[in-house]
């Protein structure tokens, strides 16, 4: 008769939870660093106790380095989450956030408002807007493009279109800006950085990229069956059209609210699914949640280093490239063929 | 097993003089079929003559231009997805997925229609997909990655998919094409038990034996238009597959004994 044997989920439970203390133990390392020295048994006794003999604890923890972290968190994330779901929607691995075209927009819409002098609020919000209106974009020409296409490639190429042109309008900007200050404004927002981010941003912020990730999370089985090709996954039962649409507007919502914030950060959310894959199989019911904890856990050390390194702080979206690349190859060249 | 659907009134899938193609080219005239579940339908036909298009209408990936496809006197449109899958299965001609899933996973995914929108698969939904490797014999596989198995291990993987579906339809695009001669007969040993389990077949085959075998309804489809349709026995004709296929075959009833009672058909070379 059948052998049902239980099926081996342990694995990727284990997995999950070890990503987990993992990354408490960052979190942790990333409260004690930074120019106020702190010890590690001092901060697990101020928040389990709330009580320091160093007075200045409570203001450099909870002012200072816990927003940082916190948005270090998010966007790590929120990076790595829209990139495994995009890696899964569009059945491949090479595919980052950016497919749509959000960072261009996003990036056009920043380098907009501050050529217009318009404040932080202001550049978050254009930055914002436009993220998502070129997603709005790219998703409208393709959907434009007749139905005899294949959906996902029309979806692709019409990202690419939408993003040249956003990169082009940013160079634009970036033409018309004046050379001695709002010029570096915009290459350095383009850069990435966590350093200007407060806990204000963070409360706007942190409900909307949730609201993307839980349902993302949700549909992580369901995102499987897309693996199949579009007209596998229709006639397995599932809608196509309407569960494409839905992750999509989750994955860019998650992406333009930390774009917004913290400038354009590349690589975490192409490496992160992708390594994250490596280790744990391409299950997005598992991926997803896993990608979310290394992602986030990759970031924080990324910034770790970014406001260590030096006292001159270096842009975030620098180092995460210069580690992301050498990391990937050595990463790619030890694991095995299996991925692709 | 489970698969058999309900044994009372038969479900019905139908196609009443449709025309199908892409964009404004016109590919397939004049359709007309009626398949009841405990039936077997033969797509016989030229390569590119469209038969994967007629079977991709008939699953409501394309719309046809002109006539009505129904389930169960209802229009595909109306469908939902989901109630769709849950009464007609899919197995198409080639199967690719860039990640390495493994074998029991892809099974799983055949419960997609039976579970929500925010669910995945329950124990009860594992052995079904269990039951259903075990049924075809691929249960030693189900810890195997699907990508680095062979074409013919993957079709079956495939079938078994669409069997933990729980249809009451299977629609295949040349279930055969890419097996070994021993799989082939294995396929179709499992295809008729699935018909005798009251399923509706609806295939596309190179094979005018086929039809023989399962002793099924055939239909030729030739130059864009439905040429002839019924019973295989009065159906596949010699005259017939040379005017579809432009060769000479020689029609022959087998030998009565060992039960073989049916015709085969042996090209003239």
């Amino acid at each position: 008769m059948i052998l049902l044997q239980p099926r081996k989920t342990s694995r990727q439970i284990s997995l999950i939870l070890t990503a987990s203390v993992l990354l408490v133990v960052v979190i942790l390392i990333s409260l004690s660093l930074g120019r106020y020295p702190l010890k590690i048994q001092d901060i697990i006794a101020f928040l389990f106790t709330g009580k320091s003999a160093d007075s200045n604890m409570s203001v450099v923890l909870i002012n200072v380095r816990l927003p940082r972290i916190i948005a270090a968190l998010v966007a790590g994330a929120a990076l790595s989450v829209s990139g495994a779901a995009y890696q899964g929607m569009f059945r491949n691995p090479m595919v980052s956030p950016d497919i749509l075209g959000v960072s261009s927009g996003a990036g056009f819409g920043a380098s907009l408002a501050i050529l217009l002098s318009l404040n932080i609020i202001g550049i978050q919000i254009l930055s914002f807007t436009f993220g998502l209106a070129a997603v709005f974009l790219s998703y409208s020409i393709s959907k434009s493009m007749g139905k005899s296409h294949d959906k996902t490639l029309m979806l692709v190429l019409s990202g690419m279109v939408v993003g040249t042109l956003f990169t082009s309008l940013i160079s634009l900007m970036k033409f018309l800006a004046d050379t001695d200050t709002k010029l570096p404004a915009i290459t350095f927002w383009l850069m990435g950085s966590l350093a200007s981010v407060n806990a204000s941003d963070l409360k706007v912020v942190i409900p909307v990229v949730l609201a993307g990730i839980i349902p993302l999370v949700l549909l992580g089985w369901r995102l499987n069956v897309l693996s199949f090709g579009e007209e596998e996954a229709m006639s397995l039962g599932l809608n196509t059209e309407r569960f494409r649409f839905i992750v999509i507007l989750c994955a860019s919502l998650i992406t333009a609210s930390v774009i917004c914030i913290t400038g354009h950060i590349g690589w975490v959310g192409l490496i992160i699914p992708h390594l994250a894959r490596n280790i744990i199989g391409p299950d997005n019911k598992y991926l997803i949640p896993f990608s979310f904890l290394t992602g986030s856990s990759f970031l924080l050390l990324v910034d770790d280093l970014a406001r260590s390194i030096s006292s001159l702080e270096i842009p975030l979206g620098i180092i995460t490239s210069i580690i992301g690349a050498p990391f990937f190859l050595i990463f790619l060249k030890r694991t095995s063929h299996k991925t692709w | 097993m489970k698969i058999t659907p309900n044994n009372k009134a038969p479900l019905k899938l139908e196609m009443k003089n449709v025309t199908l193609g892409y964009e404004k080219k016109e590919i397939l005239s004049e359709i007309d079929f009626e398949l009841q579940t405990g039936d077997i339908l033969c797509l016989l036909g030229p390569n590119g003559v469209g038969k994967t298009t007629l079977l991709k209408a008939l699953l409501g990936f394309i719309k046809p231009f002109k006539g009505t496809i129904t389930l169960n006197n209802k229009d595909i449109s109306q469908w939902g997805r989901k109630e769709f899958a849950q009464i007609v299965g899919y197995i198409p001609q080639t199967h690719n997925t860039p990640f390495p899933y493994k074998v029991e996973d892809v099974v799983l995914f055949g419960r997609t229609a039976h579970l929500g929108m925010l669910a995945s698969p329950s124990k009860k939904d594992r052995i079904i997909g269990m039951e259903c490797m075990d049924m075809l014999g691929i249960i030693n596989l189900k810890d195997r990655y699907f990508t680095e198995l062979s074409g013919g291990e993957r079709q079956m993987v495939i079938i078994a998919r669409a069997l933990a579906q729980e249809p009451h339809f299977l629609v295949m695009d040349e279930p055969t094409s890419n097996l070994d001669f021993g799989n082939q007969v294995r396929v179709m040993k499992k295809i008729n038990e699935l018909k005798n389990n009251r399923l509706g077949i609806v295939m596309a085959t190179h094979a005018p034996d086929h039809a023989f075998l399962f002793g099924s309804k055939a239909m030729f489809i030739s130059r864009g238009k439905k040429l002839v349709s019924g019973i295989a026995e009065e159906t596949i004709t010699e005259e017939q597959l040379r005017e579809v296929y432009g060769v000479d075959v020689k029609v022959f009833q087998a030998p009565d004994e060992h039960f073989l009672n049916r015709k085969v058909c042996i090209p003239i070379i």
